[in-house]
């Protein structure tokens, strides 16, 4: 089978400043399979042993785990070990222009495409505001292939926002992301994807991971891989696209996929209620290991 | 032509349009004879004392009293119209035919969209049309319902067009409200024409309530055999919690807030005082948005964390179903049709109001081309826009309205403007037409849904206007269908057979939820706490008046007020120097915490919040301790005024606390209310013995007047003469009021009660206030043996006082860790 093999290991751990007496989980860790994807292997270990839990899917496909504690526990340990097959995504061959299928009323649309239109719409996340600061509106010229499209949008974030993991938190208002003109890739995702949306291009909100070498000459540090995150883009008859503006790249098949949904709130990987802790002190571990061949030197 | 027919006459010159009980022609319609023939020939006096009755129930049954919360259904300033709205046998089973129908298509519809989405997939609705609106909730498709319907209960709002035709204007899926209003109105209605509804075959609403509360067990799917109900409500500060008290309570379930449910291991539980109960099924009173902080809104404290998780488990059924808000986007209106035909195989046998969605091209150039013949409303209730009347509009508005629509057409149906029919209304004793709606109500039964016979109409507040909104107090009315004698003599008791299992196994029965026992507790603390103060109140008016002797009493008696209230230890600066102005200050010092006003609010506050709980004649009481309290603080009241004013709140609180010894069961709600009083009398003591001890010159005459007003306080005056006959002294009237075991009035007496109760919770937790008890005992001995002697027991009684004062406060403490903990246990996000 043609495609390329990678182990995943993802390790969560909370660390309650006091026992945390009762919580309520909800993971979305374990990576989907689709085209393009095999989830040949894995396992999703949580300790302490939670006293209930249950792996469902939800509507868009993408594996969940709820469980939940109901007695006093001082920290939380949730490792996921998969091994997972990658072929290449398939590439847009023709040159649509955005506007044939933006919405409403773009004439490409068809009614086997109509479950994608969802992802027009504002989400918890993204409330699809103009924002005041910032804007690609001159990107979205009348027939514009969507490729080209969409590798100027991800080549302007790349450019105008910098990379500081200091700048935002998990739920810092988009609206702050653009003045500040900084954050994280869940931002740039949450920036392309707002600009798509406004412009009527349904787009979606992918979680996953990315491959990265070490320095030259030096060893890779366990762990130090992260989880990543990136857009797609549906094409009526042609499916998703997926784009990294992280990155400025077209998502290739060192792009490891864990979920999708409209934005972040959809898939965060681990979220709880609970009761008591404290503070929690988090530490997360990350290893992408190739099986073979060398990957491109990528951030996060 | 009856008599009276010049009223009738002059009713008729008002008509606007179609009127529901004068015909076209002028005639009485037949099914509103009975009615006006016996309304007619009463005085407008007498007529506007059914309306004057009526209000006056409303509020103290506390329909109207409401504590906040900005859209209700029921509020100040509502009222109930003594005139019902008549509905013939014949008219009913086409209308009632028409609801089940519709139930039936709603619950479809709900249950593809919360589903395959086979409408959206195959063309049939719009995509935008629910993938835009927030009431779509994603983690609820596929959410299994563990019942056999996802629409349990719902709702339906019809008005009559000119030509005498029934439309439905709106559907309620969400948390369908007013099937407790309908009950209510019939209630007070039957009170003032009791002879009329039998007369007229009235169709009772009892047995929809009864075959409510059976099917609920029949559609049941989930695990156990015999599934308890509760009814979670958003609490009261809700708008519509008065109703969810009285349905909780009609009904018999248990009414909950988010914070008294958890889940564990995947299922639900009530946390009650005797520990974890399981719970089955919830009737979800809250918006589903916030019913799970896990999966939707995180920022909701309404709901319970994990509640999607137990549901898809397979262990909670949640009614309605979370994901059925969906279906009362108005948006939905102009697309029945044609899916009852897909759905159901059916024509829609009650229509709907033309309705025009704008998320159209077509569509939306219609209504921006009508807009001043339409009614424009948002396709989502409460998202910041409110329903306009287009011809009511100015040429600024509507092109204001113009452009918002063009912004957001996904966001706007127009509907055709149904005109309403008129009901006749009483309006300062006179018939009046007025433009009304009707609010149904349907609940799934094992073959289809039930209609209730009956429900709520909604008339306009002002005359001529087609809003009939409840923004400024809205009307009310009855509604009465007319039946056969048969249908109408049928008593159904909601107890006599409660279906198939053959007992109330349903109810939660004899459990008290933590957050009702810690509230009891505080309307415990709270009423002995207000009828202190009215007491010290009446003595202090009765000096101040020149009544009692010594004027120089006032000065020990204020500070005694002042402790008691809390308010002695505040800034010298901040005290007022007159006693005048001090007296006041405790009287009715706004929003002062502390002062008989914010204590009496404190009091209703916590009885509201378990509204549940209180017999009628319960709540009017408290309604009256309100009122009470209301008249006291009125400053233009003179001192006599004054005094019967608190006098009569006294004899108020009295009942309450009566009424209340005599009738609630001895259960955990009943100990909790007592512990309440007992330590709050407990605490009224000490403060009484730390002014006691601060008494000068022993043996004066002030001493005794002091003595002798502190026995009327306590109300031992009489006790004391009774066992004593002498004149007050300090070692008898201490040993009655601290030390006696036979004085219900003893701080002594207090304590043993206080072990008593705490031996009937489920697990004591408060240590034991034995030793406190056993220094009291010590101190009479050593006063019987040495007397009072200034110099050493003076000393030793101000620390015996303080050990009591935080051996009391310690135990109030202790019980809200072990009893009340819900209340500190904050849920927190984790990301």
């Amino acid at each position: 089978m043609s495609g390329i093999s990678y182990r995943l290991r993802h390790l969560t751990r909370y660390h309650y400043s006091s026992p945390a007496l009762q919580s309520q989980n909800l993971g979305c860790l374990v990576p989907r399979s689709f085209p393009g994807q095999d989830l040949t292997e894995f396992s999703l270990s949580i300790s302490p042993e939670p006293d209930w839990r249950m792996d469902w899917r939800d509507l868009y496909g993408n594996e969940r785990c709820s469980f939940s504690f109901s007695s006093a526990h001082e920290q939380l340990e949730v490792l996921l070990e998969a091994k997972l097959l990658r072929s290449p995504l398939p590439e847009l061959q023709d040159e649509v222009a955005w506007d044939e299928f933006r919405l409403p009323g773009g004439p490409l649309w068809r009614l086997e495409d109509v479950t994608a239109r969802e992802f027009v719409h504002a989400s918890p996340h993204l409330p699809l505001a103009k924002s005041k600061t910032w804007s690609a509106d001159a990107l979205f010229e009348p027939g514009r292939p969507i490729v080209e499209l969409l590798d100027a949008l991800t080549a302007e974030i790349h450019e105008e926002f910098s990379y500081d993991p200091d700048a935002t938190e998990t739920f810092t208002p988009l609206e702050e992301v653009y003045e500040k003109r900084a954050g994280v890739c869940q931002d740039f995702a949450h920036i392309a994807i707002t600009e798509l949306r406004r412009h009527g291009v349904p787009a979606g909100y992918v979680s996953g991971y990315l491959e990265t070498l070490p320095p030259e000459g030096q060893e890779k540090l366990r762990g130090a891989d992260a989880s990543h995150a990136w857009f797609a883009v549906y094409v009526p008859g042609r499916g998703w696209h997926h784009w990294d503006p992280t990155n400025n790249c077209r998502v290739g098949s060192q792009h490891l996929i864990s979920a999708w949904g409209r934005d972040y709130a959809d898939v965060a990987p681990l979220k709880g209620v609970l009761i008591g802790g404290g503070e929690a002190a988090l530490k997360v571990e990350v290893d992408v290991e190739r099986e073979e061949s060398p990957s491109i030197e990528a951030a996060p | 032509m009856i008599a009276h027919s010049e009223e009738l006459r002059r009713y008729q010159d008002h008509l606007p349009g179609y009127d529901e009980a004068l015909s076209p022609e002028g005639g009485l319609q037949p099914e509103w004879r009975g009615l006006l023939e016996e309304v007619l020939p009463r005085s407008p006096e007498e007529r506007r004392g059914w309306s004057d009755l009526l209000s006056r129930e409303l509020r103290q049954d506390g329909l109207t009293f409401a504590l906040g919360g900005e859209e209700r259904l029921m509020g100040r300033g509502d009222r109930i119209d003594p005139l019902p709205w008549i509905l013939s046998a014949q008219e009913w089973k086409g209308i009632e035919a028409g609801l089940e129908q519709r139930a039936r298509l709603l619950e479809a519809v709900s249950r593809d969209l919360n589903g395959e989405q086979t409408l959206i997939k195959r063309g049939i609705l719009p995509a935008e049309l629910i993938y835009g609106d927030p009431s779509y909730l994603r983690p609820c498709v596929g959410l299994p319902t563990n019942m056999a319907r996802q629409l349990f209960m719902m709702a339906v709002d019809l008005a009559r067009g000119p030509d005498g035709r029934m439309w439905v204007l709106e559907d309620r899926t969400q948390a369908p409200s007013g099937a407790g209003y309908a009950l209510e109105s019939r209630t007070l209605l039957g009170r003032l024409f009791p002879e009329l509804l039998s007369r007229l075959h009235v169709r009772r609403l009892s047995g929809y309530f009864r075959g409510l509360r059976e099917s609920m067990l029949e559609l049941f799917e989930g695990r156990r055999l015999e599934p308890r109900v509760v009814m979670l409500s958003p609490g009261p500060y809700s708008a519509t919690y008065f109703e969810h008290a009285y349905l909780a309570t009609y009904l018999g379930y248990t009414l909950v807030q988010g914070d008294d449910l958890l889940v564990r291991d995947g299922a639900l539980f009530l946390k009650t005082l005797e520990g974890l109960e399981p719970v089955d099924i919830v009737i979800r009173r809250v918006d589903a948005p916030f019913c799970d902080p896990l999966e939707l809104r995180r920022d909701s404290f309404l709901g319970v964390p994990g509640l999607l998780g137990a549901m898809r488990n397979g262990r909670v059924a949640c009614l309605n179903h979370p994901g059925s808000g969906v279906m009362e986007n108005r948006g939905l209106q102009p697309f029945l049709p044609r899916i009852a035909k897909e759905l159901l195989g059916e024509d829609l046998n009650l229509p709907s109001a033309a309705t025009w969605w704008c998320g159209q091209p077509t569509e939306r150039s219609h209504v921006l081309e009508h807009l001043d013949s339409l009614v424009l409303k948002p396709v989502q209730r409460h998202h910041g826009e409110d329903t306009q009347f287009g011809w009511l509009l100015s040429e600024k508005e509507r092109k204001e309205l113009r452009a918002r629509i063009e912004a957001n057409p996904q966001g706007w149906v127009g509907q055709e403007n149904i005109g309403f029919s008129t009901v006749p209304l009483l309006s300062e004793g006179q018939l009046e037409p007025r433009r009304s709606v009707l609010r149904c109500f349907a609940s799934a039964n094992s073959g289809s849904y039930r209609v209730m016979p009956g429900g709520l109409g909604r008339s306009a507040p002002v005359k001529g206007s087609p809003r009939v909104s409840m923004r400024q107090g809205g009307i009310y009315k009855d509604v009465w269908v007319l039946g056969s004698e048969e249908e109408a003599s049928r008593h159904d008791s909601l107890w006599l057979n409660t279906g198939r299992r053959g007992h109330n196994a349903d109810s939660i029965q004899g459990v008290f939820t933590s957050r009702s026992a810690e509230q009891l507790f505080w309307v415990g603390r709270y009423a002995e706490r207000v009828a202190q103060q009215c007491s010290l109140f009446r003595i202090l008016l009765r000096v101040r008046g020149g009544q009692e002797e010594e004027p120089r009493l006032m000065l020990p008696m204020l500070e005694l007020l002042e402790r008691s209230s809390g308010l002695w230890h505040v800034d010298e600066e901040e005290k007022p120097e007159s006693s005048e102005d001090r007296l006041n200050r405790v009287l009715h010092g706004e929003g002062l915490a502390g002062s008989l006003k914010q204590n009496l609010q404190m009091l209703l506050s916590a009885a509201y919040a378990v509204r549940d709980i209180w017999s009628q004649d319960s709540w009017r009481l408290l309604i009256g301790m309100e009122e009470g309290g209301t008249r006291c603080c009125d400053e233009s009241l003179s001192d006599v005024e004054l005094l019967q004013a608190v006098d009569a709140l006294l004899e108020k609180g009295a009942a309450f606390l009566g009424l209340n010894l005599a009738g609630m069961t001895r259960e955990s709600g009943w100990v909790m209310l007592m512990m309440g009083r007992y330590l709050e009398r407990g605490l009224g003591l000490c403060e009484l013995g730390t002014v006691l001890a601060g008494i000068e010159e022993e043996s004066s005459e002030e001493e005794q007047a002091l003595l002798d007003v502190l026995l009327l306080f306590t109300e031992n005056q009489i006790t004391y003469r009774r066992h004593y006959r002498t004149t007050p002294r300090r070692v008898p009237v201490m040993e009655l009021l601290y030390v006696s075991e036979v004085n219900p009035r003893s701080l002594i007496f207090q304590f043993r009660e206080l072990s008593e109760l705490m031996l009937k919770l489920p697990e004591p937790p408060i240590g034991s206030l034995d030793d406190l008890r056993l220094n009291l005992n010590q101190q009479r001995a050593r006063w019987l043996e040495n007397g009072w002697r200034r110099d050493t027991e003076r000393t030793r009684f101000l620390e015996l006082i303080d050990g009591s004062r935080s051996g009391l406060e310690l135990s109030s403490l202790r019980l809200s860790e072990v009893y009340f903990r819900h209340s500190s246990s904050h849920q927190r996000e984790r990301f």
